[in-house]
C-alpha cells in the first residue's frame, strides 16, 4: 500500500530554517569580506592622498616661490636705487632660503646656486656703482666744456652703458679733456661695459636655473597628480570589481535557490496535485506517485495514495451493490425491480417503434407439493433449474428472464410476434420436462404458461401486460397445467 | 513627560550657547615681534600672529580676545589659566611639551645670524669665539648658542627688539633670530647697515616650525584649532594674512 523505498528524508521546515541560515551565514560573510575590502580600499586611498596631496601642495607652493625668485630677480636686474636692491636681495635671500625647509637635495642646491648667481650680479652691480661714481668725480673735476657728457653720465642707467649708446658723448670727451683723464674715462667705461656682459650671462643663467627648477617642479606636480589619479583609479577598480563579484554572488544564489524551490517544492506539489485529480478518473488502477524529497511532502503522497485506495474499494463496493440490487438473490435472474425498469424500456421502444413484444408469466406446476413433499431445499433447486432453463431463453439482446416472485417467472421477448411466442413456449414447456433436479434424477417438474403481445388498443402498458399473461396463465392452469394459453 | 524633555533641552541648548558665548576665549601673544606681532602706529596690537590668532577663532566660531604678553611669561602665565591659547611662533620643544599642547605648525621659517657684512663672513662657533652674540631669552636660539657657541659670551634679552638695540648701539656683535623676524629689522633705517650673516643655520635644536600653544589637556582645543588651521588655508583667509607681511608663502 505504501512506498516501500526507504530513503533518508528531509524535514522541509528544519531544511528551510537551514537554507535560510546558510543565505544568510554566506550574506553576512560576504558582506563583511566585501566591506572589510572597501574599508582597505578607502583607507589606502585615503593614504594615497594624504602621501600625496601635501607633496603635491608644496610642489604648487615652490612653483610659486620659483615665479616670485624670478620678479626679484628682474627687478634685481633693473633696479637702480641701492637701497631698493637691498631690500629686493633680502627678500630674494629668505625666499630662496626657504627652500631648504624642503628635504629635496636638488632643489636646495639649486637654489643655491641661484642664490650665488645673485650675489655675483650684486656684487657686480656694485663694483659698477663704484665705477660710475669715479666716472662722475673725474668729469666733475675737469673744467673743461662737457655738459652733455656730464648731465649723460650722470642719468645713464648702468645697463644702458653700451657701445652704440655713448658714440656721441665719448667723442665730446675724447676731443675735450685730456689724453690722461680720457683714458682714465674710457677704461672704465669700458669695465661697465664688460661688467654688463657678464652681468647679462649671469642674469641668463640664473634664468635658466629658475626655469629648470619651475620646470622640476612643475612636472613633480604632474607626475604626483598622475600618480594620486592613478592609484584612486586602481582603487576605484578594485572597489567596482569586488561589488559585481557581490552582485555575481547574490545572482548565482538567487538562481540555485529558485532552481531548488521549483525542483523540490513547486514541481512536486504540482505532482500531488495532479495525482489528486487524477484519483477521479482511476479506474481499475489506484494512483501510485513518485516518493517525495521532503518528508512533509511524501506524507501527503501516502495519504493521496492511501485515499485512491480508498476510493478503488468504494467503487468495487459500489459496482457490487448496484449489481446486487437488480439480481434475484437465489436465482441469479433479474428481480422485480429490474424486470419493471426493463419492461418499461421495451413497452416505450414497442409503443415508438410499432415492434412486437411478447410477455410469458411462468409457474410452476404444483410447487407447493414439491416443497411440502421433498421439502424446501428441493423446492429452492427446481426454482434454480427453472432458472437456468430461462437464462437459455433470453440470451439474446433485450430478452429478459426474471424472477416476479415465489415460483413465478417472467420472461419479455422483445421482437417477438405471435407465432415465435408460441414456438419458444412449446420449447420452454419440452425443455422443463427434460430437465432433472441435479441430486433427485427421478424429480421432474412442469410449468404453465400465460403469454400476452402488446397491442396498441388494449394490452399497451406495463401493468396491462402483466395482467394479461397472469389471466393467460389462469387459464392455462384451469386447462390442466403444462400448457400454454394465449391472452385474446 | 514631553514637555518637561522639551524644556530640559532647550535649556541644555541655551546653557551651552551661553557657555560658548559668554566665555570668549583669551589668545596670548608676544607684542614685540615684528613682523608677527608688534605696536603699530596708533598703538594697536597687530602682526601676521596676532591676524592669524583673529582668523582661527572666526574660523571655529569662538569669540577671542588677543592679548600681548612678554615673551618669558607666556607658558607660565598658560598654566595659571590666564589664557588659553598662544600665538607667539612658538616652536615645539620637549621642554615645552611637558608645559602646553602644541597644534599642527602654521608657518616655517629659518634662523640666521645678523650682523654688520663687513666684519662677519663666517659663523662658525670657531669663527666667533670671543664674540658677544645676542638672541631672546627662553626661545630656541638662546639654547642653540647655549649649547653650540660656548666660546662666546651670549647676551639673553627679553625681547628680539632690545637685541637689535644693543646689535645698533654696537654692544652685541651678532643677533641670531628667525629670518622674517631679522628681515624686518635690515628694512628699517637703523638696520641699513647691517646683513644676514652666512647662510641659514641648520641644527636639530633650530625648529623651523611655528605652533600655536595650547593648555595642557585641552584635546579639543587643539583639534579645532588644526582644522581651523586648514580652513584659513583653503579658503585663502591664510594668503591674505601671509601677503600682508611677507611677500611669498611661509606656510
Amino acid at each position: 500500500m505504501m512506498g516501500t523505498l526507504k530513503r533518508s528524508q528531509l524535514k522541509m521546515s528544519i531544511t528551510l530554517v537551514i537554507a535560510v541560515v546558510g543565505i544568510l551565514i554566506v550574506f553576512t560573510i560576504a558582506l563583511l569580506l566585501t566591506s572589510s575590502l572597501l574599508r582597505d580600499i578607502s583607507t589606502n586611498s585615503r593614504m594615497t592622498a594624504d602621501r600625496y596631496l601635501p607633496e603635491l601642495v608644496r610642489s604648487q607652493q615652490g612653483a610659486l616661490k620659483v615665479e616670485k625668485i624670478h620678479t626679484y630677480l628682474d627687478a634685481a636686474y633693473r633696479v637702480q636705487d641701492a637701497s631698493e636692491e637691498r631690500r629686493l636681495r633680502l627678500l630674494l635671500q629668505i625666499l630662496v632660503h626657504s627652500f631648504m625647509l624642503d628635504d629635496d637635495d636638488y632643489l636646495v642646491t639649486e637654489a643655491n646656486n641661484i642664490m650665488f648667481d645673485i650675489r655675483e650680479l650684486l656684487y657686480i652691480r656694485h663694483t659698477q656703482r663704484q665705477l660710475h661714481n669715479e666716472i662722475i668725480n673725474i668729469l666733475d673735476a675737469s673744467d673743461k666744456d662737457i655738459d652733455y657728457a656730464k648731465g649723460f653720465f650722470s642719468a645713464v642707467s648702468l645697463m644702458s652703458i653700451q657701445e652704440r649708446f655713448i658714440q656721441l658723448p665719448m667723442t665730446i670727451l675724447e676731443t675735450q679733456l685730456p689724453d690722461e683723464s680720457f683714458s682714465e674715462v674710457l677704461y672704465r667705461i669700458r669695465f661697465i661695459i664688460d661688467l654688463n656682459e657678464q652681468l647679462n650671462n649671469l642674469v641668463d643663467d640664473a634664468n635658466q636655473r629658475i626655469a629648470g627648477l619651475s620646470n622640476y617642479l612643475n612636472t613633480d606636480a604632474a607626475l604626483r597628480t598622475h600618480q594620486i589619479s592613478n592609484e584612486v583609479g586602481n582603487d576605484a577598480e578594485k572597489v567596482r570589481d569586488y561589488f559585481s563579484m557581490l552582485i555575481g554572488i547574490l545572482v548565482i544564489f538567487s538562481v540555485m535557490i529558485l532552481y531548488a524551490f521549483q525542483r523540490l517544492i513547486l514541481r512536486p506539489v504540482q505532482e500531488l496535485v495532479e495525482g489528486l485529480r487524477s484519483i477521479e478518473k482511476q479506474g481499475d488502477k489506484t494512483v501510485r506517485l513518485r516518493p517525495m524529497y521532503f518528508r512533509e511532502l511524501d506524507v501527503i503522497r501516502h495519504a493521496i495514495e492511501e485515499y485512491s485506495g480508498l476510493m478503488h474499494r468504494l467503487q468495487l463496493a459500489n459496482t457490487e451493490l448496484e449489481r446486487l440490487s437488480q439480481i434475484d438473490g437465489l436465482t441469479g435472474l433479474a428481480n422485480r425491480r429490474s424486470l419493471d425498469q426493463a419492461l418499461d424500456l421495451e413497452v416505450r421502444r414497442s409503443q415508438r417503434y410499432q415492434h412486437p413484444l411478447a410477455l410469458m408469466m411462468i409457474d410452476i406446476d404444483h410447487f407447493k407439493n414439491i416443497n411440502d413433499q421433498f421439502g424446501h431445499q428441493v423446492g429452492d433447486e427446481g426454482l434454480k433449474l427453472l432458472a437456468s432453463i430461462l437464462m437459455q431463453f433470453s440470451q439474446r439482446p433485450g430478452e429478459l428472464a426474471a424472477r416476479y416472485g415465489g415460483e413465478e417467472f417472467v420472461l419479455v421477448l422483445p421482437e417477438a410476434s405471435l407465432s415465435d411466442a408460441i414456438e419458444i413456449a412449446e420449447k420452454l414447456l419440452d425443455e422443463c420436462r427434460k430437465a432433472a433436479f441435479p441430486f433427485n434424477p427421478n424429480l421432474h417438474f412442469t410449468i404453465s404458461i400465460g403469454i400476452s403481445c402488446y397491442r396498441n388498443t388494449t394490452s399497451n402498458t406495463k401493468e396491462l401486460l402483466i395482467n394479461h399473461a397472469d389471466q393467460a396463465l389462469y387459464q392455462a392452469k384451469t386447462a390442466g397445467r403444462d400448457c400454454f394459453r394465449i391472452y385474446d | 513627560m514631553f514637555n518637561l524633555i522639551k524644556t530640559l533641552a532647550v535649556m541644555l541648548f541655551l546653557m551651552a550657547a551661553v557657555k560658548l558665548n559668554a566665555t570668549p576665549l583669551i589668545v596670548a601673544t608676544e607684542g614685540d615681534y615684528p613682523p608677527f606681532s608688534y605696536f603699530d602706529e596708533a598703538g594697536n596690537l597687530s602682526g601676521f600672529d596676532v591676524d592669524i590668532a583673529h582668523a582661527l577663532c572666526e574660523a571655529m566660531q569662538r569669540e577671542c580676545e588677543v592679548i600681548a604678553v612678554p615673551w618669558v611669561d607666556l607658558l607660565d602665565r598658560l598654566e595659571a589659566g590666564d589664557f588659553q591659547m598662544i600665538v607667539a611662533s612658538m616652536a615645539e620643544t620637549t621642554e615645552r611639551k611637558k608645559r602646553a599642547l602644541f597644534t599642527d605648525y602654521y608657518y616655517r621659517s629659518q634662523t640666521s645670524f645678523v650682523g654688520d657684512s663687513r666684519r662677519f663672513i663666517a659663523v662658525s662657533p670657531d669663527a666667533l669665539v670671543g664674540r658677544i652674540l645676542s638672541a631672546g631669552r627662553d626661545s630656541i636660539q638662546a639654547d642653540f648658542l647655549m649649547e653650540r657657541y660656548s666660546s662666546s659670551t651670549i647676551l639673553l634679552t627679553d625681547n628680539l627688539i632690545e637685541s637689535f638695540d644693543l646689535l645698533v648701539a654696537g654692544e652685541v656683535d651678532l643677533v641670531l633670530t628667525d629670518s622674517i623676524n631679522s628681515l624686518d629689522f635690515l628694512r628699517s633705517t637703523e638696520g641699513a647697515h647691517f646683513d644676514f650673516i652666512s647662510e641659514p643655520l641648520i641644527d636639530p635644536i633650530l625648529k623651523s616650525e611655528a605652533h600655536i600653544a595650547v593648555t595642557l589637556g585641552d584635546i579639543e582645543l587643539v583639534k579645532a584649532i588644526n582644522n581651523a588651521i586648514i580652513d584659513i588655508r583653503l579658503s585663502g583667509i591664510y594668503d591674505q594674512i601671509n601677503r600682508r607681511y611677507v611677500p611669498f608663502s611661509i606656510y
